[in-house]
């Protein structure tokens, strides 16, 4: 309601909403007062149409256009700023420098090529068939290297999830149940496959004994882990203590952290 | 009357055209149709004639660099006042506040308060002078909005296409400036907060 005060006060509102209005104020005393108060404002403002009025009377109007202009027209910009562009590159762009942009193209392009030809770098330039060699030992070691990483991140891996399981509550360890100890544990038997032929082929003996007991671990565990009960999980992971397959994982890591090439 | 309009325009454009090749006749034909609408405007925001009248100036002169960005079919008039605007509000920001605090030294709220018994308080200069003073209080667009719609007498659909803003915009902030200015006029006219 009190948002069409001033349409009201204008004369801007339809006959029909400003007799609902008018009945409105009729009726509502805090409706009537808010329209006294923004009459009272509007009204106000009404006096400064005297004012301007007044002022304006005290101007030049016919004086004021041409004092603009000569100021504007005195001043740098004689022509508007876009039009001296727009002339500029009009006339830049003539048909009849055509030939000579093409040229400075050409030259631009000729210039690129023989800066890159001069410049690239010597084994950019070695023909295709050409082969790369290296030694076989040093291929060797590379590979040595490659696999004894490949077994630390393993073996890594395989400590935080046995970790998880020695420390979990016995009831709550199944891992065929646990999606994300789960899909770790698939992990780790998929990367095992991979890592058992550089283990055969670099005659990491104790690292690969470590890494066949933790693979059986988790075999087991992964598919007879539901059938078990709390009591048998109990019993499984004080075995894994006893057998301090933590403490030999650390020491196979330790002796593959010292030994790297 | 919509025929005058199309004529209007069609000779602001041929005016237009005129100016971007460097005619100062057209340009001096331009400022004498526009020149009392810029002054307007710029007289609502300072209330100086001196001021209004550089704004004046710089309008036009604003104008004159920027007529090549001007589109056959736009309102040309909507645009030069557009670029008043804009000019005003950067001229305000810069120099206005901080002079106007200079010129008075009495704060709104030290200004005397009306006598009770004086019913036409509200159309005296000194109730003039302090609701300048609390239109000034208004956020930037609320304060643009009220000055262009009781200053300037502008319909709501021109305010909408000069601060290029929607209708229900220019309804809502002209709205929220009135509340707002009832509420800074209130010890001034006995009226409850």
């Amino acid at each position: 309601m009190k948002k069409d005060f001033t349409a009201f006060l204008s004369g801007e509102l339809g006959a029909g909403r400003e007799r609902e209005l008018k009945e409105h104020l009729e009726t509502c005393p805090s409706c009537s007062r808010a329209f006294e108060e923004i009459k009272k404002i509007i009204e106000g403002t009404g006096s400064f149409q005297e004012e301007v009025s007044r002022v304006m009377e005290s101007i030049d109007w016919d004086r004021l256009p041409n004092q603009i202009a000569d100021h504007i027209f005195k001043k740098e910009a004689l022509l508007p700023q876009e039009s001296r562009i727009s002339k500029f590159l009009k006339s830049f762009f003539l048909p009849r420098w055509k030939p000579v942009f093409a040229g400075v193209l050409a030259g631009i392009i000729i210039g690129s090529l023989a800066t890159f030809l001069v410049l690239k770098p010597r084994h950019f330039m070695r023909a295709k068939g050409e082969k790369i060699y290296a030694s076989a030992d040093f291929i060797e070691k590379v590979e040595l290297q490659m696999a004894r990483r490949e077994t630390l991140d393993y073996l890594e891996k395989s400590q935080y999830l046995i970790l998880d399981f020695i420390q979990s509550p016995s009831d709550k360890v199944k891992l065929g149940q646990n999606i994300f100890a789960a899909q770790r544990t698939r992990d780790l038997l998929s990367k095992k496959k991979y890592i058992n032929l550089q283990l055969d082929k670099f005659q990491m003996a104790k690292a690969k004994e470590i890494c066949d007991q933790i693979e059986l671990l988790f075999l087991e565990l992964s598919q007879i882990s539901e059938e078990l009960t709390a009591e048998e999980i109990a019993k499984i992971q004080e075995l894994v203590k006893n057998k301090q397959l933590l403490w030999k994982i650390k020491l196979v890591r330790k002796e593959l952290e010292e030994s790297e090439v | 009357m919509q025929k005058a309009k199309i004529a209007g325009n069609e000779d602001t454009w041929s005016l237009v055209q005129n100016v971007k090749q460097g005619d100062k006749e057209a340009f001096m034909a331009l400022i004498r149709i526009y020149e009392r609408k810029v002054f307007i405007l710029a007289y609502s925001f300072f209330r100086n004639k001196e001021d209004a009248l550089d704004l004046v100036q710089e309008t036009f002169l604003k104008l004159y660099q920027k007529i090549n960005l001007f589109r056959s079919g736009e309102n040309f008039e909507a645009w030069l006042l557009q670029i008043s605007k804009n000019l005003c509000i950067d001229y305000y920001r810069k120099n206005y506040l901080k002079r106007q605090e200079l010129r008075s030294e009495k704060k709104v709220e030290e200004l005397s308060l009306p006598d009770e018994a004086n019913e036409d308080f509200h159309q005296s200069q000194e109730f003039r002078e302090i609701l300048s003073r609390c239109v000034d209080k208004l956020a930037e667009k609320q304060r643009m909005i009220f000055i262009m719609r009781h200053y300037n007498q502008m319909k709501n659909e021109e305010i909408a296409q000069i601060l290029n803003i929607s209708l229900g915009t220019v309804k809502s902030l002209h709205f929220k400036a009135i509340q707002n200015l009832r509420a800074l006029l209130s010890p001034y006219m006995g009226m409850p907060t």
